[in-house]
């Protein structure tokens, strides 16, 4: 058989630089999604303490550091980062995403300007703090945004959409950036 | 139109997919009569006023949601999560 390479969602796709804004490919993450057995969530987020080092997030809110994160994700949790650590499976649900889900990580001046064209939540820097998470639709894509810092948020999208995706974002960073 | 999702908080209708009556969610027994089946596949009301419909949270938490509204003055009245509401829908 022939030697398959594996490829990154948005392979060939990112880079992208427009303005100062940049998006890279935040790739080959380990993307697990959590759910906690009924009544186990305190159980569960001790657990994910010992383990992982962060506790369960709060609504639309995240936990962690870069490396290993866990996401508020509706209703369950998404962690992000590690692979996850057997005994969590004694309180909740596991189950691996990582190929699932494309992870772009946009940065620079027009990150707001280009989210508020694109997602019907406000997503105005100053209510969308660092750390808040929420789960949103980009135009019809359905995407999870996480702010992570001053002007950089993460774009979880459905892996298949990666395309897409990065098109739609491309076209409004450059309808923004020409109006400056 | 804005929906007060139990997960999320209150979100624009853009966000959700439209089911259909919320009586779908109580479904009958497999061994229900024939007319208690045909009622539930086929009957709906068509109220001026107060109803419940299903809605499905597309773009953001994924929940199925029951949501009390009304068709004259188009307020949204609540929104309950369906699983908690299942076989117990009045």
């Amino acid at each position: 058989m022939i030697k398959l390479l594996p490829k990154s969602a948005a392979y060939g796709l990112t880079p992208i630089k427009v303005s100062n804004t940049e998006i890279i490919e935040n790739d080959m993450l380990t993307l697990t999604s959590i759910s906690a057995n009924i009544g186990k969530s305190n159980k569960l987020s001790e657990q994910l303490k010992k383990s992982h080092g962060m506790a369960l997030p709060n609504k639309g809110r995240a936990t962690g550091r870069d490396g290993a994160r866990a996401l508020w994700f509706g209703q369950h949790a998404l962690l992000v980062g590690p692979k996850p650590d057997k005994k969590l499976t004694e309180f909740g649900i596991l189950t691996d995403q990582s190929d699932a889900w494309v992870v772009l990580r946009m940065s620079g001046d027009l990150v707001e300007d280009t989210l508020m064209r694109l997602s019907p939540v406000d997503v105005r820097f100053k209510t969308f703090k660092s750390g808040d998470v929420v789960r949103t639709g980009l135009l019809h894509i359905n995407v999870t945004l996480h702010r992570i810092g001053p002007n950089t948020i993460d774009v979880y999208g459905f892996r298949s959409m990666a395309k897409t995706l990065c098109h739609e974002l491309t076209q409004a960073i450059s309808t923004v950036a020409a109006r400056d | 139109m804005r929906i007060p999702c139990p997960v999320c908080g209150e979100r624009d209708r853009r966000e959700f997919y439209y089911v259909g009556d919320a009586k779908i969610v109580n479904r009958p027994s497999p061994d229900a009569s024939e007319s208690i089946w045909n009622d539930y596949l086929h009957n709906r009301e068509n109220p001026a006023g107060v109803t419940r419909d299903l809605w499905y949270h597309e773009s953001g938490c994924n929940s199925w949601l029951v949501v009390t509204r009304n068709t004259v003055t188009h307020e949204v009245e609540a929104a309950e999560l369906a699983s908690d509401l299942k076989g117990d829908l009045s």
